[in-house]
C-alpha cells in the first residue's frame, strides 16, 4: 500500500497535536502554530484520504454554553499506524508534542 | 433554554465565503468556522480579553477561511469537473495501449485523410481565384456544332466582343508562351502568356513595380516590352528595384521591362513567369485561329446569363460586324460562356467530390471501430461505472466521464491526423497530374486546422455517444447485476448495435472497394488503348530556334534537319525526327481546305487538328504508314510540297478510294497546295480515353514556297538502343556544337509522356485505391473485434458444450458462420449503395460500365475471404477452448 499523504512537516505536527488531544481546528491551529490557510485545508485532506474522521460536538455541551457545536477530529486506524512513519521521519516533533514519550 | 448565540467578530465574513463553498458540504463548512469563532470569542469573554486586538485577531483568522473556501471549491471541480474527468480519461487510456493505440490510429487515418483532401479540395475548388472580385470573371471560348470540339476565341471574334458587347466591362485574350531567356543571365527556357493589353485590367490586378500594359505596348511596330513574374524577378534578377527600365533578350529579342507582378499572380499558365503584349493588327486580325483564351469580367449588375445571350447575339451578327467572318456563322459556331472558376475548376470537380465521398466513408468506418472498440470498453468497466451511479453520480456525469475519453481520443486523432495530412497533402502535391489546377498553392492550413477539429469534435460525438447512450442510469440496476457475471454476451442489444455497426463498416467497405475496383480496371481499360504510337526507348526534347537568332525560316529548317541527322549518327541512336506537338498533348486545331471537298462561304469549314513533323519522326516514334510513304529529307529541296493525313482524316474525306494525291491547304496565310504523300495509323493526339482524332501533318517548313514559315518549337525525339534518358547528355552536346544558344527543356521518354495523359486516373485510383485498403483493413478489425469478443464472452458455453461432446469443427463453424452472416448483411447492404453511386462515378470511369458485374462479384469475393479470415482467427481459438479450463474459469 503507498502512502495515505504525503509526510509533509505541517501534516505530522497537525496529526500529532491530534494525536495529542488538540481535537479542535483553531485548537490545532493554535497548538502548531501553522496558520488556518493551512491547518483546514489540512483537515479536509487527511479526512477525505480516511486518516482522519470528524464528528459533531455533543449538541448538548454545546446548547449549555449557548454556543453552536463544534466539529472534532480524531484518527482514524489507519492515521494511529500513519503515526509511526510520523515518529520516524520527524522525531523532534514527536518528542515536543509527545513529551511523556507517549510511543505513537 | 436560548438558543445558541452565533455572533462573533469574522463570522459574517464565513458566511460570505461559505457561497464559495460547494453546496452539499456549505452548510457543514459554515458551521464549523461559526463554531470555532464563537467558541474563541466566548473563551476571549470569559477572560475578558475581548480587547478590539482580539476582535481584530479573530478577524484575521476568519480571513484565513478564504484559503479553505476556495481549497473545498478547486476540490469540488476536480472531484466532480471535467477537469478531473480529463485527468482520468487519460489515465484508463494509459493504462490500456493496446485499446488506445488501436483507436488513435484508427482516428488518425480517419481524420487525417479527411485533413488532407479538404486541404486539396479546399485550395482548387472552395478558395477563391486570386483575383479582386473574381466572381465577375468570366472564360468566353467557342463550340463548333459539328465537331463539337471545345476552341478558345479568335483575334477577329475577340475584337468583335471588344468593341460591341455591352455585358462585358473589359475583355483580353492570353495565350501560354515559352521564350528562350538569354543575355548577362544563364540562359533559361521560360514559360509565360502573351496577353492583349486590358488583361491585367479585367483581372485587376495590379503590378507590385512599374506598370501593366498600355495600349500601345499591343500595337504592332511599338517597342517590346515585357512584365516580369515575382518568381522570374527573384530568381534571374536578384529581385532588382531597379529592373523596371532595363532591358532583357528573350528569343533574341531585347525587351524593355515594364513591370514585376506580385508573387500571388500566377496566370494563366500554371508557371506563368512573364507576360508579353500580344500584338493585334486590327485590319487583318485572323478570325479563324481559335487558340487563345479570353478572359472578361462582367460589367456591374450583368448575369452569366445575359453574357451568354449577348455573345450569341453577336455571334449570329458576326458577317455584320466584321467583315470575312462568314464561315464561322455558317459553321454553327457558338459562344461558350462560363465563370472562370468553372474553367479553372470544371474538369476536376467530379474527381475531388469523388475523394470527399471517400474519405467521408473511411472516416465513418473508422468512427464505427473506434464506437465498437468504446463499447466493448464500456461494458468491461461496467462495473466501475455502475459503483459511480451508486455512489450519486448522475446519468449525465457518467456520461460525461465515458465522453471524456471519446473526446480526448478524437482530439488526440485530430492532432496527429494533422501531422499525417501535412505529409499526405505534401505528397499529392507532388504526385498530382499536372492537369489539376491550382494544386501547387495547396497546404495544410488554419482552416484545415479548424476542420480537423471539427471533425474531431463530430467524430467524438459519433462514436462517443453510443456508450453514453447505452449506459445511462437507467440501466445502472441492470449493469449491477450483470456486470459480475461473465456468462452472456453483455446484453442483447448492446450486441446487436455492435453488430450494427460492423454491418455498416462491411457495407462501406464494399463501396469503397467497388469504387478502386471500377477505377482500377480503368487504369487498365486505358493501358490496353493503342495509342498508335510505339514509345519504347524513345526520348523527346524540347528545343526552340528564336527568330531573333536566325531569321530566316529556311535557315532555320536547315539547321534543325542537320541536327536531326547528326543525332542519327551518334552511336546508341536508331533515328530521330521532329515534331511540333507530341501526341497526348494539346495543339492546334484549325480550318483547312480540300481541293475535292470545296466549301463555299456558306459552308461549314474543314476542322482538323494539324501537326508539323520532319522526316523521320513517323519512323522514331513507331506511327506505321498504312499508305504512301513519310516526309524525306530534301523533299523541299525537291520543291515537294507533300503533307501526310492520319488514317481517321483519309477515311472522313476520302472513303472511296485513295487519299495520296489529294491536294489540302491550310485556310490562311495565303497558303498553297500541298499534296498527301502518305497516310499514317490513326495516333491519339490529345487523350487516350477519346477516339483517336483526325490529324494533319505538314513538314516542318511549311506555309507559301514563296514566304515559308519554320517551326522553331519542336520536340526532338530520339530512339535509342539503350536507356533513352542516358542519351540525352549528347543530344545537348550535339545541339550546342550546331548552335550554342539553342536551350533544350523537358526532357522525358515518351513512356512518361503516356504516363502523364493517364495521371488524372491513375492520381484517382490510388486514392481510391489506399481509401479502399484502409477500409477492408478496418473492416477486417471491426469482424474480427466483434468476433472475437463474442468468443471471449461466450468461452463457459463453449466450453460447456465441448464438454457435452461438440466437435472442435463445429465449434469453429459455430462462429464463423455467426461472423460472415453480420458481414453478408453488410456486403448486401454495401452492393445496393456501390450500384446507386457508381453512376457518380461514371465520367471518370472508361471501358467498363459503373455496374460491372465483374467487378462487383471480385470485390465482394475478396471481402467474403477477409471477412472469413477475420472470423476464422477466433473461431480457431474457440476451438481449441479447454471445457475444463472454461468452467473453472467462472
Amino acid at each position: 500500500m503507498g502512502h495515505l499523504f504525503s509526510f509533509t512537516y505541517p501534516t505530522a505536527a497537525v496529526l500529532l497535536a491530534i494525536r495529542q488531544g488538540h481535537r479542535y481546528g483553531f485548537d490545532i491551529m493554535d497548538s502548531t502554530g501553522l496558520p488556518d490557510g493551512t491547518v483546514y485545508p489540512l483537515l479536509r485532506r487527511l479526512e477525505r484520504r480516511g486518516v482522519l474522521t470528524a464528528a459533531w460536538e455533543d449538541e448538548d455541551t454545546a446548547r449549555a454554553e449557548q454556543r453552536p457545536p463544534r466539529r472534532y477530529y480524531r484518527l482514524t486506524a489507519a492515521g494511529e499506524s500513519s503515526l509511526s512513519e510520523v515518529a520516524e521521519r520527524f522525531p523532534v516533533l514527536v518528542r515536543l508534542f509527545l513529551p511523556e514519550g507517549g510511543t505513537p | 433554554m436560548r438558543p445558541p448565540d452565533r455572533n462573533a467578530p469574522g463570522v459574517p465574513w464565513i458566511k460570505w465565503m461559505s457561497r464559495l463553498v460547494p453546496l452539499s458540504r456549505r452548510d457543514r463548512w459554515r458551521k464549523e468556522w461559526e463554531a470555532e469563532l464563537v467558541f474563541a470569542w466566548r473563551l476571549m469573554e470569559d477572560d475578558r480579553r475581548s480587547s478590539s486586538m482580539a476582535r481584530m485577531g479573530l478577524r484575521w483568522r476568519a480571513l484565513g477561511s478564504t484559503i479553505d473556501a476556495l481549497e473545498e471549491r478547486r476540490q469540488a471541480m476536480t472531484v466532480n469537473g471535467w477537469w478531473s474527468d480529463g485527468r482520468f480519461a487519460v489515465r484508463s487510456l494509459r493504462r490500456t495501449p493496446g485499446f488506445t493505440t488501436v483507436a488513435l490510429v484508427t482516428l488518425v487515418l480517419g481524420i487525417g485523410a479527411d485533413t488532407a483532401v479538404f486541404s486539396l479540395v479546399d485550395g482548387v475548388l472552395l478558395r477563391p481565384l486570386p483575383f479582386e472580385d473574381p466572381d465577375g470573371l468570366l472564360q468566353i471560348g467557342h463550340v463548333v456544332a459539328e465537331e463539337g470540339d471545345r476552341l478558345g476565341t479568335s483575334q477577329g471574334v475577340y475584337l468583335v466582343y471588344a468593341a460591341h458587347a455591352r455585358t462585358l466591362d473589359g475583355i483580353a485574350l492570353h495565350r501560354g508562351v515559352a521564350a528562350n531567356l538569354m543575355g548577362d543571365i544563364e540562359p533559361q527556357r521560360v514559360t509565360g502568356a502573351a496577353v492583349t493589353p486590358g488583361f491585367f485590367e479585367v483581372l485587376r490586378a495590379p503590378p507590385t513595380l512599374g506598370r501593366t500594359f498600355s495600349e500601345e505596348d499591343g500595337r504592332s511596330g511599338g517597342e517590346p516590352v515585357v512584365i516580369l513574374g515575382d518568381a522570374l524577378w527573384r530568381s534571374s534578377f536578384g529581385a532588382d528595384p531597379q529592373i523596371v527600365g532595363t532591358t532583357i533578350h528573350m528569343d533574341g529579342v531585347s525587351r524593355r521591362v515594364v513591370g514585376v507582378m506580385p508573387a500571388r499572380f500566377v496566370w494563366p499558365v500554371r508557371d506563368s513567369r512573364f507576360w508579353v503584349p500580344m500584338i493585334i493588327d486590327a485590319a487583318r486580325a485572323p478570325v479563324g485561329d481559335f487558340s487563345p483564351s479570353a478572359v472578361a469580367r462582367l460589367t456591374q449588375g450583368s448575369s452569366l446569363e445575359d453574357a451568354r445571350t449577348e455573345a450569341a447575339t453577336l455571334l449570329s451578327r458576326l458577317p455584320d460586324l466584321r467583315e470575312g467572318t462568314e464561315f464561322l456563322r455558317d459553321a454553327g459556331l457558338a459562344a461558350r460562356v462560363i465563370t472562370l472558376k468553372e474553367s479553372v475548376v470544371g474538369e476536376v470537380r467530379t474527381t475531388l467530390w469523388i475523394m470527399v465521398g471517400t474519405v467521408a466513408f473511411v472516416l465513418l468506418i473508422a468512427c464505427a471501430n473506434v464506437a465498437n472498440l468504446l463499447l466493448v470498453r464500456t461494458q468491461e468497466r461496467s462495473r466501475e461505472l455502475a459503483v459511480r451511479v451508486a455512489l450519486g453520480a448522475s446519468r449525465f456525469q457518467v456520461g460525461r466521464a465515458l465522453f471524456m475519453e471519446s473526446f480526448l481520443l478524437s482530439m488526440g486523432g485530430a492532432g496527429l491526423g494533422l501531422v499525417v495530412a501535412r505529409t499526405a497533402v505534401a505528397w499529392s502535391v507532388r504526385m498530382a497530374p499536372t492537369s489539376l489546377p491550382r494544386v501547387s498553392g495547396v497546404g495544410v492550413d488554419e482552416r484545415a486546422v479548424v476542420v480537423a477539429v471539427l471533425l474531431a469534435g463530430v467524430v467524438a460525438l459519433l462514436f462517443g455517444l453510443f456508450p453514453v447512450l447505452r449506459f445511462g442510469s437507467s440501466r445502472i440496476a441492470e449493469m449491477l447485476r450483470a456486470g459480475g457475471t461473465r456468462g452472456g454476451t453483455g446484453g442483447r442489444d448492446r450486441h446487436r448495435l455492435r453488430s450494427a455497426l460492423v454491418v455498416a463498416q462491411v457495407s462501406l467497405a464494399l463501396v469503397l472497394l467497388v469504387g478502386a475496383g471500377l477505377m482500377i480496371r480503368s487504369v487498365l481499360a486505358l493501358r490496353e488503348v493503342d495509342a498508335g504510337f510505339n514509345g519504347n526507348g524513345v526520348v523527346a526534347v524540347r528545343l526552340t530556334i528564336p527568330a531573333g537568332e536566325i531569321p530566316d525560316a529556311r535557315v532555320t529548317a536547315e539547321l534543325q534537319s542537320q541536327l536531326v541527322d547528326q543525332i542519327s549518327e551518334l552511336p546508341g541512336v536508331e533515328t530521330s525526327g521532329l515534331v511540333s506537338h507530341l501526341p497526348l498533348g494539346d495543339g492546334p486545331f484549325f480550318n483547312v481546305e480540300l481541293e475535292d471537298h470545296p466549301r463555299g462561304p456558306e459552308e461549314l469549314p474543314i476542322m482538323s487538328h494539324v501537326r508539323w513533323a520532319s522526316a523521320g519522326y513517323f519512323e522514331t516514334v513507331g506511327i506505321p504508314i498504312v499508305e504512301g510513304r513519310s516526309f524525306r529529307a530534301g523533299d523541299d529541296a525537291l520543291g515537294l510540297r507533300g503533307v501526310v493525313v492520319s488514317r481517321a482524316f483519309a477515311d472522313r474525306w476520302w472513303p472511296q478510294g485513295s487519299a495520296i494525291g489529294r491536294r489540302i491547304r491550310t485556310g490562311f496565310d495565303r497558303d498553297e497546295w500541298w499534296q498527301v504523300i502518305g497516310v499514317t495509323e490513326n495516333v491519339h493526339l490529345q487523350r487516350l480515353d477519346v477516339p483517336a482524332e483526325k490529324a494533319i501533318y505538314f513538314p516542318t517548313l511549311s506555309g507559301p514556297s514563296e514566304d515559308p514559315r519554320a517551326t522553331r518549337s519542336v520536340d526532338l525525339v530520339v530512339r535509342a538502343t539503350g536507356d533513352p534518358l542516358s542519351i540525352i547528355p549528347l543530344i545537348r552536346q550535339e545541339t550546342q556544337a550546331i548552335h550554342a544558344r539553342i536551350p533544350l527543356a523537358n526532357a522525358r521518354t515518351m513512356a512518361q509522356v503516356l504516363d502523364d495523359s493517364t495521371a488524372r486516373t491513375s492520381f484517382t485510383t490510388s486514392i481510391l485505391a489506399v481509401a479502399a485498403s484502409v477500409a477492408l483493413l478496418l473492416g477486417m478489425v471491426g469482424i474480427y473485434g466483434v468476433v472475437s469478443y463474442v468468443v471471449s464472452r461466450r468461452t463457459r458455453e463453449i466450453g460447456v458444450r465441448m464438454a457435452l461432446g461438440a466437435q472442435a469443427g463445429t465449434v469453429r463453424r459455430m462462429v464463423v458462420r455467426q461472423g460472415l452472416a453480420l458481414a453478408a448483411i453488410g456486403m448486401v447492404i454495401g452492393l445496393a449503395g456501390a450500384f446507386l453511386l457508381s453512376s457518380f462515378l461514371a465520367s471518370l470511369l472508361f471501358g467498363v460500365a459503373p455496374t460491372d458485374p465483374t467487378t462487383y462479384s471480385v470485390v465482394t469475393g475478396a471481402l467474403v475471404g477477409v471477412a472469413w479470415l477475420a472470423c476464422w482467427v477466433p473461431a480457431a481459438r474457440a476451438a481449441r477452448i479447454q471445457p475444463s479450463r472454461a468452467l473453472e474459469a467462472e
